[in-house]
């Protein structure tokens, strides 16, 4: 038994001890008696949602109809809604890297569909879109040998868009290498938009699995790279290399072999890059 | 099994197109890339290690 004050000050009293039936919305599950019962589709109950679609170019000022107005922004697949003044997400929008929306709202979550191994989540920061987490980018399908050849050979090539590093981003490249353990030299490179990043010539190794991270220095023009190091990390008395690559435009990253005698052979048996 | 043909751009070897995602192996013999599918009659391994077993 409960009891409550209507609008008129009456004292309403309710009776649970024979509460009704509830009935199940469609699609969902109870027990009732131990048994699990779902209900069904037969007889849903009718809902209009009406929705008016634009796509971005289409879209009118937020500050010209109402706030709360609700609509449909097909260009990024996003429901939003207008505060008086902008336009609000309702959700997270999807884009590819080049289609994404030239601006980025504090705030807005959009998922680039064709960087990272299935997408790849950007939150904007009232100036631009800001990576969530780190991204594995490239993953080599297949290995590569090189044989017959004293030349530079490019054993992989990986394509990197516009603007996809940022000013204070890193590629961490993890490569995994085999060679005849021999006394013939192995030349290992990793270029920048065709700059040499890391390089590594040794000799008597059967395998190398190392780590190569191109920096930019809080610029999208400026790397630092480790070089001449075994695995890429640790010391070295070889001066850094500094390149001026402009990773605002598309470039790529080039990983090369060169054998010193080309009865050897040098194999880039795995290869996965990221993005942090 | 496929061949990429290849090119030299400031002395570097580089293929003329893309490798292909079905590759399973891929190897530059000194003139061409070859690449293995699935179902192709892969070459043997390599000898990596010249140096007496201890």
């Amino acid at each position: 038994m409960s009891a409550f004050l209507d609008e008129t000050g009456t004292l309403i009293t309710v009776d649970h001890s024979n509460p009704l039936p509830v009935a199940l919305v469609a699609g969902f599950t109870s027990l009732n008696d131990g048994e699990l019962k779902t209900a069904s589709y037969a007889n849903p109950l009718p809902v209009t949602v009406v929705t008016t679609n634009y796509t971005e170019e289409e879209l009118p000022d937020a500050d010209s109809v109402a706030a709360g107005t609700e609509i449909f922004n097909t260009t990024y697949q996003v429901k939003m809604r207008s505060n008086g003044t902008s336009w609000e997400w309702l959700g997270i929008g999807k884009s590819t890297w080049a289609d994404k929306p030239a601006t980025a709202p504090l705030g807005q979550i959009i998922c680039i569909t064709d960087i990272g191994e299935n997408g790849s989540l950007w939150r904007g920061n009232g100036a631009k879109w800001v990576r969530l987490t780190q991204i594995r980018f490239f993953d080599l399908a297949s290995s590569v040998a090189l044989t017959g050849s004293t030349a530079e050979v490019t054993l992989a090539t990986i394509s990197i868009p516009a603007s996809l590093i940022g000013a204070k981003g890193k590629v961490k490249l993890y490569p995994l290498f085999s060679a005849t353990n021999n006394a013939n030299n192995k030349t290992v490179r990793v270029r920048l938009g065709g700059s040499n990043g890391y390089v590594l010539q040794t000799s008597g190794f059967a395998q190398l699995s190392a780590l190569v991270i191109i920096r930019n220095f809080n610029s999208e023009s400026v790397q630092k790279v480790a070089t001449g190091m075994t695995s890429g990390l640790g010391l070295s008395t070889t001066s850094l290399n500094t390149l001026a690559i402009n990773t605002a435009a598309a470039t790529t990253i080039e990983i090369t072999g060169q054998l010193a005698n080309g009865a050897d052979t040098l194999t880039l048996e795995s290869l996965f890059v990221e993005i942090v | 099994m496929k061949t990429i043909d290849i090119k030299v751009i400031d002395d570097v070897i580089s293929p003329v197109s893309d490798f292909p995602d079905s590759a399973i192996k891929i190897i530059f013999n000194g003139t061409e890339y070859v690449v293995y599918e699935e179902g192709d009659e892969l070459p043997p391994e390599p000898i990596y290690d010249e140096h007496e077993q201890l």
